[in-house]
């Protein structure tokens, strides 16, 4: 009896493990030593992906060896994953000695779950997608991750680039990560509904929150939000700081060097308060995932919507109901705040990066520098991003709702990163549960601001230990 | 076969390989798990040994403490709502209706259904403009009933309870309808030719026989609640406000967003003594219930 019961124990005890198992993958067998590298096909990353054999060889690459390069990103969808195939193929057509294998993950999977294990090793591709500011910091902290400015210099790369694109790939003054494209965020406004219902396109906060409450009256949901998902709520309030604090301030603050308990922030909370008694957002938001919202902008159902450029790809979609519809103009100003109407949300944070441990670094460098640029012009065509780099396009080819992006961008004299990408950690969450707590109207303003602080502190404290 | 089960080395033997493997994937990482919660870790950076902090930490948070007593509440549901269900369904099953083959296929099917389709199913079902719930409740003029189901603090818990009993009344259903199929006919003849009733059958007879199989199945319900996480984790992830955050998603959440792997590991310890515990205890309660 006694040994049955033993048993029955165990048994529940897989059942258990198998779970916990899972938070145990990633253990911290350090591959920091480039020796290495050969290696690091062995070290299965244990998220299953049975396509991801890296397979780097150890001796450096003469010009006719068969060199591997694995290269990991997030774009399984059609679109953008054709981009990637037909530059891989260009790219391979060039050097007939190079393989190149290329794995793609789903984004949020990538971002929180298959990089992260791998990094932990250093076992990521040889070339892999990846985000500057706080996210990648632990990797450049371990020394994952490849300092690129020697390359840079060899090969006049620098030159090539946009202003201010490398910042958030800059890490203690040395460079990470090459900019893939920039982002800036922008209210998209389908017309059509605004002449139905008479209502004016906002330029003030005083106007957009007159507009929502026109919509609201007449049962029409007048702005896009998935509040299940922190930073589609971030999108809003994120953009009113830039208004309320100004660009130059918010940048500061989120790399720490200043308080984020200031006046502008809680005000940027309470606009978003004001916004969400009004009726902005739809029925039930909490409950929304921002896909599921932003649905209904597509469909023509909600007029207004305040995201990233990358809204422009699906503005000017086939498969939506608004093409020709929307018109994009900045996040209404608001009185007394100290950013302007040139100031925006944004920034360049989509990087690739270049893994410390790869055999082949002159090579890799070359893939992903080519495949960076040609990525931002083409990934520019389709309305997904502005480029990052000085690209040649011919402007017909590009998509109309973003080409009224950039035309807002013109005279940009500031951009402050989403906080979420700016953040490490922690503070991330602290940020997303903020935001939603505002929303269901159990967070204030004040207790916005002060918890952020907090949160930036604890996490800013923990890594100067 | 007596003999070679008599062979202690035979069955070492034998069972060396698939032991192996057991260690390797299931109980080493518990112990390395164990190891990891006593650190301060991000899970990339340099660890730092902090002893049962994280232990102290975990259970200073009042938000673990939502996440266990969702659940506990959670468990609570699955034993005294699905599983009767599951009973009565496989009572009912066994005990001889027309179209008994289809029937049990029938409320079988969410089982083999994976849970995202079933929590995506069920997205569509609770959204609050077009979904399957608000519009019925619309039309037969309950307007006042309606709500943001996954989207108010007050019914998500709830919300996510409801696929989560559902999905699994067919398995315990069938785990049951087995047990009851394998009874003896001659039991059950002579019962009835003493008079009893179908009722009567069910409850003196069937029932006290399934009793092996009810501890079971208590324990399976249990463990599967403690330590829910794929319905959730799409219908709300833990929102709104952590309304219905529960610890397996809180331990998702610390590995995976806020880096904590040594405090997600203290997490990942709790579930599984959590677990044992419970197992005991329900071992303990049916030992004493067979007794009687």
């Amino acid at each position: 009896m006694k040994l049955k019961k033993l048993v029955s124990l165990m048994l529940v005890g897989v059942m258990v493990a198998s779970m916990a198992g899972c938070g145990a993958a990633g253990n911290g067998t350090s591959a920091e030593n480039a020796d290495n590298s050969g290696d690091s096909g062995e070290q299965e990353a244990p998220v299953a992906d049975s396509s991801e054999d890296v397979e780097v060889p150890v001796q450096a690459a003469d010009s006719d060896e068969e060199i591997n390069l694995t290269f990991w990103h997030i774009w399984p969808d059609a679109e953008m994953g054709a981009i990637v195939e037909t530059y891989v193929e260009m790219f391979e057509e060039e050097h007939p000695n190079v393989t190149v294998e290329s794995v793609a993950t789903q984004e949020v999977e990538y971002q929180n779950n298959k990089l992260k294990v791998a990094a932990a090793t250093g076992a990521q591709g040889d070339v892999f997608m990846c985000w500057g500011g706080g996210y990648a910091k632990a990797y450049v902290d371990a020394g994952v991750v490849l300092p690129l400015d020697d390359l840079m210099d060899k090969y006049g790369t620098k030159d090539e680039l946009l202003d201010g694109t490398l910042t958030y790939g800059t890490y203690d003054g040395k460079t990470y990560g090459l900019p893939l494209k920039q982002w800036a965020g922008a209210l998209f406004c389908n017309e059509e509904l605004f002449e139905e219902h008479n209502v004016k396109i906002p330029e003030t906060f005083d106007e957009l929150l007159e507009a929502v409450k026109t919509f609201r009256a007449a049962g029409v949901t007048p702005m896009v939000l998935g509040a299940k998902e922190g930073w589609h709520i971030g999108m809003i309030q994120n953009a009113l700081a830039v208004r309320t604090e100004g660009a130059e301030y918010m940048n500061k603050a989120l790399q720490g060097e200043a308080t984020l308990d200031t006046e502008g922030i809680v005000k940027s909370a309470e606009l978003l308060c004001q916004l969400n008694e009004a009726g902005a957002f739809p029925d039930g938001t909490l409950g929304l995932g921002s896909e599921e919202s932003q649905e209904e902008f597509y469909m023509g159902l909600v007029p207004m919507y305040f995201g990233g450029s990358w809204v422009s790809s699906g503005c000017d979609s086939e498969e939506n109901e608004i093409q020709g519809l929307v018109k994009a103009v900045p996040m209404p100003t608001v009185e007394g705040g100290k950013g302007g109407i040139n100031s925006f949300s944004g920034g360049a944070i989509d990087m690739m990066m270049i893994n410390a441990n790869t055999a082949n670094p002159e090579i890799a460098y070359e893939f992903a520098v080519g495949i960076t640029k040609y990525m931002s012009q083409e990934a520019y065509k389709i309305g997904d991003s502005l480029p990052a780099w000085k690209v040649d396009v011919d402007e017909s080819e590009v998509s109309p709702t973003l080409r009224q992006v950039e035309e807002l961008i013109k005279n940009a004299d500031g951009y402050v990163l989403a906080w979420d990408t700016f953040l490490e950690g922690a503070a991330i969450e602290a940020h997303y549960e903020l935001l939603q707590g505002l929303i269901a109207g159990t967070t204030t303003p004040e207790e916005f601001a002060a918890g952020m602080q907090a949160a930036q502190e604890e996490v800013k404290g923990g890594s100067a230990e | 076969m007596e003999r070679a089960l008599r062979d202690k080395k035979a069955i070492c033997f034998f069972v060396l390989p698939a032991l192996a493997w057991f260690c390797a994937i299931a109980l080493i990482p518990v112990f390395q798990s164990a190891g990891y919660s006593l650190l301060d870790w991000d899970g990339i950076r340099e660890a730092k040994f902090i002893g049962i902090d994280n232990y102290i930490e975990m259970f200073q948070d009042p938000l673990f403490f939502k996440a266990v007593w969702n659940s506990f509440l959670l468990a609570a549901a699955s034993v005294f709502i699905q599983l009767p269900i599951s009973m009565v369904l496989a009572l009912v099953l066994a005990g001889g209706v027309k179209g008994e083959n289809f029937y049990r296929n029938a409320f079988f099917v969410p089982v083999i259904i994976s849970g995202t389709i079933i929590a995506h199913l069920w997205l569509k079902i609770y959204h609050p403009s077009y979904g399957l719930l608000n519009l019925g409740l619309e039309a037969i003029g309950l307007e006042t009933w309606q709500r943001e189901w996954l989207g108010d603090g007050n019914t998500a818990l709830a919300a996510c309870f409801v696929p989560m009993v559902w999905q699994y009344i067919g398995y315990h259903m069938l785990l049951f309808y087995s047990a009851a199929k394998s009874i003896s006919p001659e039991i059950i003849e002579a019962a009835q030719v003493d008079g009893a009733t179908k009722f009567q059958t069910s409850c003196k007879v069937i029932i006290p026989m399934i009793i092996p199989m009810i501890k079971a199945c208590v324990i399976f319900a249990i463990i599967g609640s403690l330590k829910s996480f794929d319905l959730i984790y799409i219908l709300t992830n833990g929102g709104p406000v952590h309304a219905s955050e529960v610890p397996s998603l809180l331990m998702y959440k610390k590995i995976f967003i806020t880096n904590e792997y040594g405090y997600a590991s203290a997490i990942a310890i709790f579930i599984i003594v959590e677990c044992l515990l419970f197992t005991f205890i329900v071992q303990k309660v049916f030992n004493r219930l067979q007794k009687e």
